[in-house]
């Protein structure tokens, strides 16, 4: 697990890009330390898939995925090598729709799979976030299951190392309209974490 | 074995928290991630937690002190307390932030100062019984270190030079204070000292990736 200044918790090493062969790269956003930590300990125990970069919040993603300059400014951009973004709902300054709105809007982090974690199983948050291209909206506290689930949403590695790509088009989903989220077992209607 | 009977106690007593409601479910995910590579991790989880708990305790008293209450930024803290603690099973504090939250919706003042403090009672509460916990765990993984040290003959004879080094110490600090030298005085002394040696630290780490 890498922190915002690239050394690794958990001595984890990457590649030259620093990251492991055949890994998923994965950012993780979010305000809470202790969150921030459980996360990452479950991305790092699932299988040795993923390497883990994390940042406690959306402007510092936006800063190290290179995405806080302007559209064009092209020469300047350094592909941080992100497959997946998972991020929470709720963090100030900047909260994890804004985050997840600004990746899609800018033309080299359109195709950046972007999942929101949240507390609350809000069906208005959850249709927005999709509706703005969320892969997925998860209900925190994260469980094992959630974390096997985002390998299917990573942008495959030849995609990694293309600079742009179209928008993605949101599928439509079932939304529950349960507000309660105690949830054992989380069964899942077409890709959203439900009470 | 002293390290058995030490987890014995230590499985009693977050038995017991679980039994009282303090804990849930989500640390016994917590416990799942926990594993010979990444031993202190629950440590650490727990550690973080208080830090954050008692940033977020703090700034709740300052802004309820204020004349002009800011429910919506008091809402925003509790929001994120109740995320931490639901993170790590603390289920009485998750419970009590509910009922803060409902507080501040209503922008009931004295709801809210009286929430706060079954909130602070619940997180001294379980910071007391964490602190155990966790001094528990580092006192067992010590206690086995030490048993298989010594029944694995690893050069047995360094390590009670130290050890008798470290009681020569003890008595002459012992005269210094003018303060009669008790074998229990002694053995808290000496076990201080042992968990304090980074040297020990370090043959603790590289015993236990060999294992």
């Amino acid at each position: 697990m890498e922190s915002v200044d690239g050394r690794g918790k958990d001595g984890l090493v990457g590649g030259s890009d620093g990251r492991g062969p055949g890994r998923v790269r994965v950012l993780v956003v979010d305000d809470s330390p202790v969150d921030r930590r459980i996360v990452e300990r479950l991305l790092m125990i699932s299988g040795n898939l993923f390497d883990v970069v994390s940042v406690d919040g959306g402007k510092k993603a936006l800063e190290l995925l290179g995405l806080n300059g302007p559209q064009d400014d092209s020469h300047n951009y350094d592909d941080p090598n992100v497959d997946i973004i998972l991020t929470d709902y709720c963090m100030p300054e900047m909260n994890g729709y804004e985050l997840l709105k600004a990746v899609k809007e800018h033309n080299h982090g359109s195709s950046i799979p972007v999942v929101i974690m949240s507390s609350e199983n809000d069906p208005q948050r959850i249709s927005r976030c999709r509706a703005c291209g969320a892969e997925d909206f998860i209900l925190k506290p994260l469980q094992t299951v959630d974390i096997e689930q985002l390998r299917n949403y990573a942008r495959p590695p030849d995609l990694s190392a293309t600079k742009t790509s179209g928008k993605r088009k949101p599928s439509r989903d079932i939304i529950t309209d349960s507000n309660d989220s105690e949830r054992h077992p989380r069964p899942r209607l077409a890709g959203v974490a439900v009470a | 074995m002293a390290a058995a009977a030490l987890k014995d106690q230590l499985n009693g007593l977050v038995s017991s928290m679980f039994g009282e409601g303090l804990l849930d479910d989500q640390f016994s995910q917590l416990q799942m991630l926990q594993d010979a590579n990444n031993p202190g991790f629950i440590a650490e989880v727990i550690t973080l937690f208080c830090e954050d708990a008692e940033r977020l305790l703090n700034e709740l008293t300052k802004l309820l002190e204020q004349p002009a209450v800011d429910y919506h930024k008091v809402d925003a803290y509790v929001h994120q307390l109740k995320g931490s603690s639901s993170s790590v099973g603390a289920s009485h504090i998750k419970q009590a932030c509910i009922e803060f939250r409902q507080f501040c919706e209503d922008n009931n003042k004295e709801g809210c100062l009286h929430t706060l403090n079954l909130v602070k009672h619940e997180y001294c509460r379980l910071r007391t019984k964490f602190e155990t916990m966790v001094q528990g765990w580092e006192g067992a993984r010590y206690a086995n270190f030490l048993w298989d040290y010594f029944a694995q003959g690893l050069k047995p004879l360094a390590f009670a030079t130290v050890l008798a080094s470290a009681a020569r110490a003890w008595l002459q600090l012992s005269r210094l204070l003018g303060q009669s030298l008790t074998m229990l005085g002694l053995a808290h002394w000496l076990l201080d000292l042992i968990l304090s040696t980074s040297m020990l630290e370090q043959r603790i780490q590289a015993y236990e990736s060999k294992q």
